[in-house]
C-alpha cells in the first residue's frame, strides 16, 4: 500500500496534488534550515543543490533526447567567470541572472552548430567545447590578466544557500511541468525514434537545441552562485572535465526514467563523496567500484528498480483479474 | 475529383532515377493499394507523397490543391498521415503518450483528448492497456497502436507502408481486417504491401510498380484473376 502511495504520488502523468504539495513543503522546509541548524549544513546542502540542478537540467535533455552532452562544464563555468568578473560590481540576483542568459546563449549556439549531428559525434564536441574553454582560459589570462587565476567576492553560506534554492526550486518546478508538455513529450520522442517523430510533424532541430539552451541556463547561475563559495577560481577549477561526468554518473545512479531519480543520485553521490573524503585518499577508486556495480546490477538506477517492481505488481494484478474471465 | 492524384511523377537519388512517370489516382473513401517488389519504389512513392522527397517533375495533387515542394509539417496539417513501414513507435513511452504524439500537431493537439478516447472506441485493447509501455505489446497490438496513431490527426487520407510486415499469417488478418472497418467508417485508405493476395482482397482498385514504373492497374478482384498477377505474384 506504501508502495502503491508512493507511485500515485510520484509516478504517471501531470503531477498530482500530493506531489505539489510535498515539493512545496519541502521547499518551505528547506528555506527554514539556516535558522536553525549549524552553520556548515547550509554549505552542505548548497553543494548537494548544485549537484541536483546540474543532474536533473542534464538528465532533462540528454536523459530524454539521448544526446549525451558533456557540455556541463562549460556552462558551469562561463557562470563562474561571469560572477568573477562582475561580481564585484553586481549584486548576486543580477549576476546569476546574467549567468543564465549568457549560458543560455552559448548553449543555443553550440546547439545551432552540433545538434544536426546524431549519435557520439555530439558527444564527441561537447567534451571538446569544456577542454578548450579551459585551455582558451589559460592562454587568455596568460597572455593578457598574466595572472592564473581570479578572486571571487564572497557571499556567506546562507546567501549562497537562499540563491541555491530559488535556482534549484525553479528548475525542478519547470522540469516537472516541462516533462509532461508537448515540449517534453516531443523531446522524449525524439530520444526513441527521431525519424518517426519527424513524421508526427515534430521540428526535431529547434526542439533539440531549444532544450539543450533551456536546461544550459540553470547550470550557469549555479556556476556563478558556487564561485563565490569557492572564493578563487582557475580554469581547471571553472571548467574542470568532473563537472561533466559527475552529473551523467549522479543521473545514471538515481534512474532517469522519474523526475527524482537525478535528485537521488546527486544526493547519494555528493554525500558518499563528502563522507569518503573525510576518511580516505582512495574516495575516487571506491567511487568507481560503486558506479561499475550499480550500472551492473540497477541499469535503470535506483528508480527504476522501484518502477519495475510496480510494473510487476500491477500486471501480476491484471493477471489474477483476467483468469476469472471465462 | 480524386481525393489525391500524381502526375506524371518523376523522381531521383541523385543520378539514379526511382520513379518513372507515375499517374496515380485515389478516390475518397476506397481502399487503394500498390504493390510491388523490394526496391520497386513504394517506399519512395510515399516519401514524395508526404514531402519528404521532392519530385524531379510531376504534380501531387492533394483535393485539387499542388501540395508537392510542401514541408511534411503542412502535408499532415491538410490532412494526410503516414504510418511509416515496421510501424516506428515509441517504446519507452505508454499507450497513451504514443496517441497523444499522433496529435502532435498543433493545429489538433487542443483536441488529443477526444481523439484518444475516439481511437479508444476503434481499437478497445489500447484502452485496457493505456499505462503499458509500447514495448510490451505484442506485433499485432503495435501495428493497431500504429495505426491508431496514424489516425490521430483525424486524417483525408491514410498512407499506410507495409502493414503485414513480420506479422503471424493471424495477426496480419486481423490486421487486414481493421483496414477493412476503417473504410467502413469512411476512411480513404493507401495501402502498400508485399502481401498481393489478402490486400487484393480487401483493396477496391490496386496498381502493380515494377522498377520505378506503374505496369498495371485496375480494381482489385478482377488483378486475383490475371494470369500475370498469379504467376508473378501468387506463385500459381
Amino acid at each position: 500500500m506504501g508502495l502503491r502511495l508512493l507511485k500515485d504520488a510520484f509516478w504517471g502523468a501531470a503531477p498530482s496534488r500530493i506531489q505539489s504539495a510535498i515539493i512545496a513543503a519541502a521547499i518551505v522546509v528547506m528555506a527554514f534550515i539556516p535558522g536553525v541548524a549549524d552553520t556548515y549544513t547550509p554549505l552542505f546542502l548548497s553543494w548537494i543543490m548544485t549537484y541536483c540542478v546540474l543532474s536533473i537540467s542534464w538528465s532533462f535533455f540528454s536523459g530524454k533526447a539521448g544526446y549525451i552532452s558533456l557540455a556541463t562544464a562549460s556552462f558551469y563555468g562561463i557562470g563562474m567567470y561571469l560572477q568573477a568578473i562582475l561580481g564585484r560590481q553586481l549584486p548576486l540576483w543580477t549576476t546569476m541572472i546574467l549567468a543564465a542568459v549568457m549560458a543560455f546563449a552559448v548553449g543555443l549556439i553550440i546547439g545551432v552548430v552540433t545538434l544536426r549531428l546524431r549519435g557520439i559525434y555530439f558527444t564527441i564536441f561537447t567534451f571538446g567545447l569544456s577542454l578548450f574553454l579551459n585551455r582558451f582560459m589559460n592562454w587568455y589570462e596568460g597572455a593578457f590578466t598574466r595572472t592564473k587565476g581570479r578572486m571571487v567576492k564572497p557571499y556567506d553560506n546562507d546567501t549562497v544557500f537562499y540563491a541555491l534554492l530559488v535556482v534549484f526550486a525553479i528548475t525542478l518546478i519547470a522540469v516537472i511541468i516541462l516533462n509532461r508538455s508537448r515540449f517534453g513529450l516531443s523531446l522524449k520522442c525524439i530520444g526513441q525514434n527521431e525519424d518517426s517523430a519527424q513524421h508526427l510533424g515534430v521540428r526535431t532541430t529547434m526542439t533539440k537545441v531549444l532544450a539543450f539552451a533551456i536546461t544550459a541556463a540553470p547550470v550557469g547561475a549555479v556556476g556563478a552562485v558556487m564561485s563565490t563559495k569557492i572564493g578563487y577560481i582557475d580554469p581547471n577549477t571553472a571548467f574542470g572535465l568532473n563537472t561533466s561526468f559527475f552529473p551523467v554518473l549522479m543521473a545514471i545512479f538515481g534512474g532517469m526514467s522519474s523526475t527524482y531519480g537525478p535528485i537521488i543520485g546527486a544526493v547519494v553521490f555528493y554525500a558518499l563523496q563528502d563522507y569518503l573524503l573525510r576518511v580516505t585518499n582512495w574516495h575516487m577508486i571506491i567511487f568507481g567500484a560503486v558506479m561499475v556495480v550499480v550500472i551492473m546490477l540497477l541499469p535503470n538506477g535506483v528508480f527504476g528498480v522501484v518502477d519495475t517492481i510496480l510494473r510487476k505488481r500491477r500486471s501480476a494484478g491484471g493477471g489474477a483479474e483476467a483468469s476469472h474471465q471465462p | 475529383m480524386a481525393l489525391l492524384e500524381l502526375k506524371d511523377i518523376n523522381v531521383s537519388y541523385g543520378n539514379v532515377q526511382a520513379l518513372w512517370d507515375v499517374n496515380l489516382k485515389i478516390d475518397e473513401g476506397k481502399i487503394v493499394a500498390l504493390l510491388g517488389a523490394n526496391g520497386a519504389g513504394k517506399t519512395t512513392l510515399l516519401n514524395t507523397i508526404t514531402g519528404a522527397l521532392k519530385p524531379t517533375s510531376g504534380e501531387v495533387l492533394f483535393k485539387g490543391e499542388r501540395i508537392d515542394g510542401l514541408n511534411p509539417n503542412r502535408i499532415i496539417e491538410r490532412g494526410i498521415s503516414y504510418l511509416l513501414e515496421g510501424s516506428r513507435l515509441f517504446p519507452d513511452m505508454t499507450i497513451q503518450e504514443n496517441l497523444e504524439m499522433g496529435a502532435y500537431h498543433r493545429k489538433f493537439w487542443s483536441g488529443r483528448k477526444q481523439d484518444i478516447e475516439r481511437m479508444y472506441a476503434l481499437f478497445p485493447i489500447l484502452e485496457e492497456r493505456k499505462k503499458q509501455l509500447a514495448k510490451t505489446m505484442s506485433g499485432g497490438e503495435r501495428q493497431m497502436l500504429a495505426m491508431a496513431r496514424a489516425l490521430m490527426s483525424n486524417p483525408a487520407l491514410c498512407l499506410f507502408d507495409e502493414l503485414s510486415y513480420g506479422l503471424s499469417p493471424k495477426m496480419a488478418k486481423a490486421v487486414f481486417n481493421t483496414v477493412k472497418q476503417l473504410h467502413a467508417e469512411g476512411i480513404t485508405v493507401f495501402l502498400v504491401e508485399q502481401n498481393v493476395r489478402q490486400t487484393l482482397e480487401i483493396a477496391d482498385y490496386a496498381y502493380v510498380i515494377e522498377n520505378g514504373r506503374i505496369v498495371m492497374e485496375c480494381e482489385g478482384c478482377t488483378m486475383l484473376e490475371n494470369d500475370y498477377i498469379r504467376q508473378a505474384y501468387l506463385g500459381i
